[in-house]
């Protein structure tokens, strides 16, 4: 046969189909490349089998060393969920860094880019091929698990919670592993945050199962979170990690985007919906248990700042719309109207990243309204302050971005970071230089005139479990009754002067420029005809 | 499959530049090839032929300018360009674990082939490289020239119109140049577009119909190959070789005035005529034999590509 004839149709070729693999052609291609190279790996099957080896290794010693008048069960089940949590918290996430790692390291992700492959499907495919792998380890443990139930004097529903607790931990450090292992420009600055990003992620990931085990020992495990009357609380836990699952993987495909394309809608989606699901928790847990002040005012320190790195992310945007990223949002004017803080640009980011804070602070707001000392509602006024710093902080940033850009037009998401550390440690310095401790930001301090400021407290500003940690020491409410008027007064200044911005980057001509346009005022030479083979 | 008869431009430069800091992979570089074509890129090292492939590939955005495929742009339309492109790259990871059948299989789900569409075409596209024997060995225990044919293969997975090829013939024996040129131009055959990056001239040239000739980003020479060669040198050596003695030759085409310059070296003589067509040539050779002249060899001595591409890059590297 010559390769044109190969190249063409055969005769008999229908006949000949093989019937496998049917249902995998609607699969993600990714899944299915991970799925047969996992069959043929000798890592999978060597993770496989060290872990059927490690379960029956704890069977055989627990039933041997077990005493005769029984209570081995739950020993056994102990085990068998230490051996899951590592497999699950670590291996996993590992497998799921290595996938795409590799990937980008092995100069094969840029094959994948010029197909038809989204971004966002790679990061799927990957996401979902190693939930695959888990599922596979997953149903190896399922026996045991079974065993360890009938064997050991546990509820049914501690040993569901447990699994569905670790397969969504090790959901969500997959997740974030396949994000950090996208990013493609490691600085510093990444580094950093990726640190910080793993620190946190790993903390909540463990930290759910490490409870679970704790309740599974104890015998008098109360199971609050679990109780029928407060489903909310599980729920929006559940929701609130789905929501960071799908931000990580709009990051992650993010990252293997070009600039010029609209890689801040789809960020800013899943940030409402994670920042939601987090005011519904908040909500859930305010319903289902009574809280006091200070655990709201450190989860709403947290938030702020939390908001801050997000809000110095969403600022550092630029303000002109790549051709390629207009394109994507309707021509219609009135059609951007309900997207508006979609549309991609720093002044929109701006805006978008404030008022989530204010919408924060107005269901916490709403949720604490009740007086303290008779005086002043102190949690509804914190907000209030809190909320007015950050409009008014990252708004300054914003505006000293737009003109450094000016000189460095590269300055970016590191530079509006710095920007902002710099005005809340200068803030919280001019507050210790003035005696006037109102100027120090996002702490319950701000409304004392005690004097717990200090020089080393001046640096703690940075660190962030610190801050929201700070000692609710003195009188609250005692502080100057003009600075929450100024304060707010001068963030609405700011949000004024930002809108603007704001306007010109919603309206933006939609229309791409014609290319004939284009060439004709970048390129000044003309082309030379083409019969001449010297052109230019 | 394409249209052979078609002959619209099938890749057009519109000012297309790169800019890397201050470097300027790509400045300003215009040019329509048209569907059909074969058309040899060269430029040294650095000259910015990988910097506009990744472009029209869709891997990377130009700084200013545009660059189209079939009418469409990579910069706007990058979506529905890609499906009409297929780019082999220089160098290009191999996966683990992965049989030659199993990495055309992915690819042709990558780009959206389905059911027994996509298991036809995988396994016409192994009849058509000639890797169909090697279908179950591991891609990571291929030779250079087998990857090569796999990833040609990944690139025309999808029956794409376009095929872009970054030095394909880098690093391969003889025997698999050869045939790597034969596959190229079976595809040719189909009508497809190639644009060919290489360092290989003397193959190149046995493949083109066109080239473009690039160096410090600015495009330097773009046109037919026998044009390009034409306007290179005004004028074309003939080397003739006699029974008899070729003094006798050098003198009677002394008096000739369409003769430039005629030397005997040896046993056979040089001479220089006015660039021409085949027939002034012809015209030439038959004047000889009536005059008597016992011809045994008349080759006219066209400037290769090498010497072509030696002429017009200055051999500077930024």
């Amino acid at each position: 046969m010559t390769k044109a004839e190969a190249m063409a149709p055969q005769v008999g070729d229908e006949a000949r189909e093989p019937r496998q693999s049917t249902l995998s052609h609607w699969f993600n291609p990714i899944l299915v490349k991970e799925a047969r190279q996992a069959a043929s790996s000798p890592a999978f099957a060597g993770v496989l089998l060290t872990l059927i080896a490690a379960l029956a290794g704890w069977t055989i010693f627990t039933v041997a060393m077990a005493s005769p008048t029984g209570g081995w069960g739950r020993s056994l089940l102990l085990g068998y969920a230490c051996i899951l949590s590592f497999v699950m918290l670590v291996i996993v996430p590992w497998m799921a860094h290595q996938s795409m790692a590799s990937e980008l390291q092995g100069n094969t992700l840029e094959l994948l880019m010029m197909s038809s492959i989204s971004p966002g499907q790679v990061i799927r495919g990957k996401l979902h091929s190693v939930m695959a792998i888990a599922g596979t380890f997953f149903s190896a443990m399922a026996p045991c698990f079974a065993f360890g139930y009938l064997a050991g004097n546990v509820s049914l529903l501690q040993v569901l919670s447990f699994l569905a607790t670790v397969l969504l931990a090790s959901w969500f450090l997959s997740s974030g592993a396949i994000f950090l292992a996208a990013l493609r420009r490691v600085s510093p600055l990444v580094v950093f945050f990726g640190l910080g990003l793993v620190q946190i992620a790993g903390g909540i990931a463990f930290g759910l199962p490490v409870w679970f085990l704790a309740q599974l020992e104890s015998s008098t495990a109360t199971w609050r979170w679990l109780h029928v009357e407060h489903p909310g609380v599980a729920i929006s836990v559940v929701a609130m990690a789905l929501a960071a699952i799908s931000l990580f993987n709009a990051a992650g495909a993010a990252s293997l985007t070009f600039p010029a394309a609209n890689r801040s809608s789809p960020l800013r989606w899943r940030l409402l919906v994670l920042a939601t699901t987090a005011m519904v928790f908040l909500v859930a847990m305010f319903e289902a248990f009574v809280f006091d002040d200070e655990p709201v005012v450190v989860l709403s320190v947290l938030f702020f700042i939390v908001w801050l790195g997000i809000g110095s992310l969403l600022v550092a945007e630029r303000s002109q719309m790549s051709s390629r990223a207009r394109r994507a949002f309707p021509a219609s004017r009135l059609a951007r109207i309900p997207i508006a803080w979609l549309i991609p640009g720093n002044a929109t980011g701006y805006l978008f990243a404030i008022s989530v804070v204010w919408a924060y602070s107005l269901v916490v707001a709403y949720l604490f309204r009740r007086p303290v000392l008779s005086q002043i509602y102190v949690i509804p006024l914190i907000l209030f302050v809190s909320a007015s710093y950050y409009t008014l902080f990252l708004g300054l940033t914003r505006f000293i971005l737009v003109l450094l850009r000016r000189r460095t037009p590269r300055a970016g998401f590191g530079t509006s970071f710095c920007i902002l550390a710099v005005l809340l440690v200068g803030g919280h310095f001019v507050g210790w230089a003035c005696d006037f401790y109102s100027l120090y930001p996002f702490t319950q301090a701000s409304f004392t005139m005690g004097g717990f400021l200090s020089w080393p407290r001046a640096l703690e500003i940075l660190l962030t479990t610190q801050t929201a940690s700070l000692p609710m020491g003195g009188v609250p409410g005692s502080g100057p009754a003009f600075v929450p008027v100024l304060v707010g007064s001068l963030a609405a200044l700011v949000v004024l002067l930002t809108l603007p911005a704001a306007a010109a980057q919603i309206f933006a001509p939609t229309t791409p420029v014609p290319h004939a346009v284009e060439v004709a005022t970048l390129s000044r030479q003309p082309a030379k005809p083409t019969t001449d083979p010297f052109a230019d | 499959m394409v249209d052979p008869t078609s002959t619209a431009t099938a890749i057009e430069f519109r000012g297309l530049s790169r800019h890397f800091g201050a470097t300027r992979a790509v400045d300003n570089v215009s040019l329509a090839i048209e569907a059909g074509s074969v058309c040899g890129f060269v430029g040294p090292n650095g000259a910015g032929k990988t910097t506009a492939m990744r472009i029209l590939s869709t891997l990377d955005l130009p700084t200013h300018g545009d660059a189209l495929i079939d009418g469409m742009s990579v910069v706007l339309d990058a979506d529905r360009v890609r499906p009409l492109v297929g780019f082999m790259p220089d160098s290009y990871g191999v996966y683990k674990n992965v049989r030659c059948h199993e990495y055309l299989d992915f690819f042709a789900r990558a780009y959206g082939l389905v059911g027994r569409e996509r298991e036809r075409r995988v396994r016409q596209i192994m009849e058509f490289t000639g890797v169909a024997q090697i279908r179950e060995k591991q891609m990571t225990a291929l030779s250079k020239g087998m990857r090569q044919r796999l990833c040609l293969g990944r690139a025309l997975i999808h029956d794409p119109k376009v095929l872009i090829l970054d030095e394909p013939a880098a690093g391969l024996d003889p025997r698999a140049r050869r045939e790597l040129k034969d596959m190229v131009g079976e595809l040719a055959s189909q009508g497809k577009t190639l644009l060919i990056s290489s360092h290989i001239l003397a193959e190149l040239a046995e493949m083109v119909t066109e080239i473009c000739i690039i160096e410090q980003g600015r495009l330097r020479a773009h046109g037919r190959v026998d044009e390009i060669q034409r306007h290179v040198a005004p004028d074309q050596t003939i080397r003739v070789r006699l029974l008899d003695d070729p003094a006798r030759l050098v003198t009677w085409l002394e008096n000739r005035p369409a003769i430039l310059e005629a030397q005997q070296e040896s046993d056979h003589v040089r001479l220089r005529v006015p660039q021409g067509d085949d027939a002034e040539n012809a015209s030439l050779l038959r004047e000889m034999i009536e005059q008597g002249f016992q011809v045994v060899e008349f080759t006219v001595q066209q400037k290769s590509l090498e010497d072509v591409f030696m002429h017009v890059t200055d051999g500077v590297v930024q």
